[in-house]
């Protein structure tokens, strides 16, 4: 079976302490796949080796037909990954138009307005990411995605610290992006 | 794919100018917050522009950009080059400067 994205039987110490022993994570096209588990199962480095933000100690990366033994962020997202991590991705000091603008111009996937559309997050284009609520602030890391278009789109628990009723715009956009063919995996140690 | 240049030369330049402008006055400081005006050896041109590149590589962990250039497909080593190669001209204009 074809995968977008695997990270096969990775394993992971930190010192003394094995966080990941043979773990493997699949990422299928059209498919959102969750990844769940109580903190500290290690849920975040299978995250991290799967983007190559972490070399695994053994176990390897593969993206498309592609395996990497030392892979890096830039080189994955250059082939369509986008990594959505466990803390904010937008950057304070610039306001989401300007963000969306270097996704549109760097992969020309989708127009700024198009993709703040999509996100509904029109409003928030020329704000900085710091005054946004903590649905917003998802939905606008969204939009970015949505702007790359990606192939593979990995969510580390995307649904922290955000009202519930957030959750169901959060769920609607990643299956709309696997409905567009992407392989979506999200973590999270709750079901939304 | 636009190449990544393009993007970043924009937004990095004007920072990496007022980094290397603040690594040289940093320099002409230390002497005089040392209590020696005349004792201080100048540094090399080279080791401000390594210097400029690995103090952009922290500039840009310290706004939260890390992950936002990786998503862009724009790796370390060229975020340190743009630092870097802003910090040459502006030396060589001050070396020029200097006689």
């Amino acid at each position: 079976m074809n995968y977008a994205l695997i990270a096969d039987c990775v394993s992971r110490a930190f010192g003394t302490r094995k966080v990941l022993s043979s773990a493997t994570l699949r990422a299928k096209q059209g498919e959102v796949r969750a990844v769940f588990g109580r903190n500290g199962a290690g849920k975040s480095t299978l995250m991290k080796i799967a983007v190559a933000l972490i070399q695994p100690d053994s176990g390897v990366v593969r993206m498309g037909n592609v395996s990497f033994l030392r892979a890096s962020l830039p080189a994955l997202a250059k082939r369509g990954l986008f990594y959505l991590p466990d803390h904010d991705v937008l950057a304070p000091g610039l306001d989401l138009d300007t963000q969306l603008g270097f996704f549109e111009r760097r992969y020309g996937q989708r127009s700024r307005r198009e993709a703040a559309r999509i996100a509904r997050v029109e409003h928030l284009l020329d704000r900085r990411p710091g005054t946004f609520s903590g649905g917003e602030l998802r939905r606008a890391e969204l939009a970015l995605a949505i702007a790359r278009r990606p192939t593979v789109l990995v969510a580390d628990e995307p649904y922290r610290g955000i009202a519930r009723a957030d959750h169901e715009d959060l769920t609607s956009l990643f299956r709309s992006l696997a409905a567009d063919g992407c392989a979506v995996v999200v973590s999270g140690h709750e079901v939304p | 794919m636009r190449s990544a240049a393009r993007l970043i030369i924009p937004v990095l330049t004007p920072r990496a100018l007022l980094l290397w402008m603040a690594v040289r006055l940093t320099f002409a400081m230390l002497p005089l917050a040392a209590n020696q005006p005349f004792g201080s050896p100048e540094p090399s041109p080279f080791g401000v522009v390594l210097l400029a590149g690995v103090l952009g590589l922290l500039d840009v962990r310290r706004r939260g950009e890390r992950i936002l250039w990786a998503n862009l497909g724009i790796t370390q080593p060229a975020l340190f080059a743009s630092y870097a190669v802003t910090a040459v001209p502006a030396e060589l204009i001050l070396q020029l400067l200097r006689g």
